[in-house]
């Protein structure tokens, strides 16, 4: 064969492989942006002489008040009240607080996965009552490598939290201070008088809720567990009746987990054509719920599937009024 | 120099008075007419046949302008953008790759918000799926795409005249494509998975050439194939449709005798279908462009058969007598695959002695 031959083969050969297998993409190398973070809260740490250990869970934590003779929190008792300002890692403020015990306290539970950042979660564990904290949070514990503009949080941001943990209460005790404002506004409305606000007065449920028949609906035709049912709502909150927060139509069968507790509760009781009012105690609605921060990042977190579309619209340990209709 | 020409003149004269006793022309025993050639084998030797294969790289890919992509955990649905969003229930449409069904009705329901219970551990929470995923494909520009793989068979016929060529075949291949990818896959868009591992299909076509170029044994052709593509059974819906479909390739020859021919060939393929998505009075137009890489033979009808005489080792074209009908006959002293009326050593290129066969004989002449 001739050389020239030889050459031109060589050559066909090599631009075949090059178009077979030139085009393919190649794959970015992944960072360890774990060993980052952590690199960077101890090198700020050092800089700044701050006296900050570390968690097992990863976090960073400075005790800025101690409290050794404080509540201790337990499984039981670990729904906290707290107050915090929340900041980037030298950057801007993005969150902060009431520092005081009052309506618009933060209120979270501890250890059940119910608190973004997890980081937060994890370090209140630490905290007894009375105590004030500092966390460095890396960016794993907190948003990953979600950014946004407004606040200015940049992707793979490390979070320094300052938390005042106000208050240490069990499920019993939260309850117990629900059913006291339940009560109050019961008679600040003056619910269980029959000719202002009819039908009836208000009935306190086996299950924890308030039931309020507000007019009647076809006698005895009441529903049995699995049927289906036309059920139009409005929610309200206990503290702003004004402004529901969540209304329609819901199509459903009755009594097979649907809705939440507190609803099917309430429409137990309910005849077709009825409406009433339930007022729901946070344990038969949605309890912890999910806390964030900065709320106005709501939307932005369900869409990263950060936390449940619900948690956006229920803050935790929320009193539910809902006005509803069987049709 | 004139001298020695003179020389050798009086010489043949001599030679051939003293052998015939007359001076004579050299004769042959037959004409030219008298040689028989098959005329069919003459118009035959007009055409090649080719057969190639190889290996087809295609490049999947289709558009969403126009609706709204629908993605829940277990369902892949488009729904018609008619300017507002898929309400409570909607029509989605299925398997829109290459059977398009519609489903009625599907309900939209967000069950991680008011009044639906909450979940456990709800922060990070893998069921934090929404029930649908609704994206809208002309905002964000969705498409998808997608490689796939196949072992093409090319069968063609053709005629030549001069250095033109035309003629007609059949491709079937064997296709497989895994999974198209969408753009949005970062914003948690699935991959789409087909409803078929894989998928014979089919095309006849009409083929139109040129050879432009030669070069020693080497001859570069450009072809044209105008043709049909049929995608085969998974393909069967009747909404889809498709044009005309078009191949482009240079066939690289390698003419190793007059006859016989092997082949590479590179060819551009472009194909597409159009879908029209139930429901919607809309269609989705599919590329599917193939780049094939084949590799096969070709071969020439010969005009003149081999001898049939087992023992005629003759290696040029000559005449025979047929031992069954005694006629004139010219055949040929070598296969189809090597070259007729070779030059001296020009079919082996190899010593004989150094053919694989012979290293090891003493003697194997």
């Amino acid at each position: 064969m001739h050389n020239k031959e030889i050459l031109f083969l060589k050559y066909l050969f090599l631009s075949i492989l090059a178009l077979l297998y030139g085009c393919g993409s190649s794959e970015e190398p992944t960072v360890d942006q774990e060993l980052v973070d952590d690199k960077i809260i101890s090198d700020y740490i050092l800089a700044n002489n701050i006296t900050a250990e570390k968690d097992t869970s990863g976090i960073y934590f400075e005790v800025i008040v101690p409290n050794q003779i404080g509540k201790v929190q337990t499984m039981f008792d670990n729904i906290l009240t707290i107050h915090y300002t929340a900041k980037i890692l030298e950057g801007v403020g993005i969150d902060s607080t009431s520092a005081t015990i009052g309506p618009d306290s933060v209120k979270v539970k501890q250890g059940i996965g119910a608190i973004l950042p997890r980081g937060l979660d994890y370090g209140l564990a630490l905290m007894k009552k009375g105590e004030t904290f500092k966390f460095f949070i890396p960016s794993h514990l907190a948003f990953k490598d979600f950014s946004s503009s407004l606040p200015a949080i940049p992707a793979n941001s490390i979070l320094e939290i300052t938390v005042e943990l106000l208050e240490i209460e069990n499920d019993a005790e939260q309850l117990a201070g629900e059913i006291l404002q339940i009560e109050n506004y019961i008679t600040t409305r003056a619910l269980n008088d029959t000719i202002t606000n009819p039908l009836d007065s208000v009935v306190l449920l086996p299950s924890g809720e308030y039931y309020k028949r507000i007019s009647t609906g076809i006698q005895n035709d009441t529903l049995i567990a699995g049927e289906p049912l036309n059920l139009r709502y409005s929610g309200t909150f206990l503290n702003d009746p004004l402004n529901p927060f969540a209304s329609g139509v819901l199509d459903y069968n009755f009594s097979t987990g649907i809705v939440i507790q507190g609803i099917d509760s309430g429409v137990s009781k309910m005849e077709r054509l009825e409406r009433a009012l339930i007022i729901i105690p946070s344990q038969s609605g949605y309890k912890e719920s999910a806390f964030y921060f900065p709320r106005s990042l709501g939307s932005d977190f369900v869409n990263e599937l950060f936390i449940p579309n619900y948690a956006t619209e229920v803050p935790p340990f929320s009193v539910l009024v809902f006005d509803v209709t069987l049709q | 120099m004139i001298k020695l020409v003179l020389n050798r003149i009086v010489v043949f004269f001599l030679l051939t008075t003293s052998l015939f006793g007359v001076a004579t022309a050299q004769e042959y025993e037959y004409t030219e007419e008298e040689i028989y050639r098959s005329p069919i084998k003459k118009i035959l030797n007009q055409f090649s046949f080719t057969i190639t294969t190889g290996y087809g790289r295609t490049n999947y890919k289709h558009s969403l302008s126009g609706l709204y992509y629908a993605q829940s955990q277990t369902q892949q649905l488009l729904v018609n953008d008619d300017g507002t969003p898929p309400g409570r229930l909607f029509d989605g449409v299925s398997t829109w790759l290459n059977n398009p069904i519609l489903n009625p009705g599907i309900p939209n329901v967000d069950s991680l918000s008011v009044p639906f219970p909450p979940i456990n551990n709800p922060v990070l929470n893998p069921l934090l799926q929404q029930q649908f995923l609704i994206l809208k494909g002309d905002s964000l520009g969705m498409e998808y795409t997608g490689k796939g793989g196949g072992i093409p068979l090319f069968l063609s016929l053709r005629y030549n005249y001069k250095k033109f060529r035309i003629g007609f075949g059949f491709m079937f291949e064997r296709q497989s494509l895994k999974k198209l990818k969408s753009n949005y896959a970062d914003l948690g868009v699935r991959d789409y998975v087909p409803n078929f591992k894989s998928s014979l299909s089919t095309r006849y076509f009409l083929t139109l050439g040129y050879r432009f170029y030669d070069f020693w044994d080497y001859s570069f052709a450009g072809e044209v194939q105008i043709g049909k593509f049929n995608g085969g059974k998974n393909f069967k819906s009747p909404l889809i449709s498709r044009g005309t479909n078009l191949n482009f390739g240079i066939s690289i020859e390698k003419n190793l005798s007059e006859y016989f021919r092997v082949i590479f060939k590179p060819s551009y393929d472009l194909n597409n279908y159009n879908i029209e998505i139930p429901g919607t009075g809309k269609s989705i137009k599919y590329k599917q462009p193939t780049m094939f890489y084949q590799l096969g033979i070709s071969i020439t009808f010969p005009e003149i058969p081999r001898s049939p005489m087992k023992s005629d080792h003759v290696q040029l074209k000559h005449v025979i007598t047929d031992p069954e009908t005694g006629q004139y006959k010219e055949v040929r002293g070598q296969p189809i695959h090597k070259r007729q009326n070779p030059k001296v050593g020009e079919n082996h290129r190899k010593l004989f002695r150094a053919k694989r066969k012979n290293k090891k004989k003493l003697n194997p002449y």
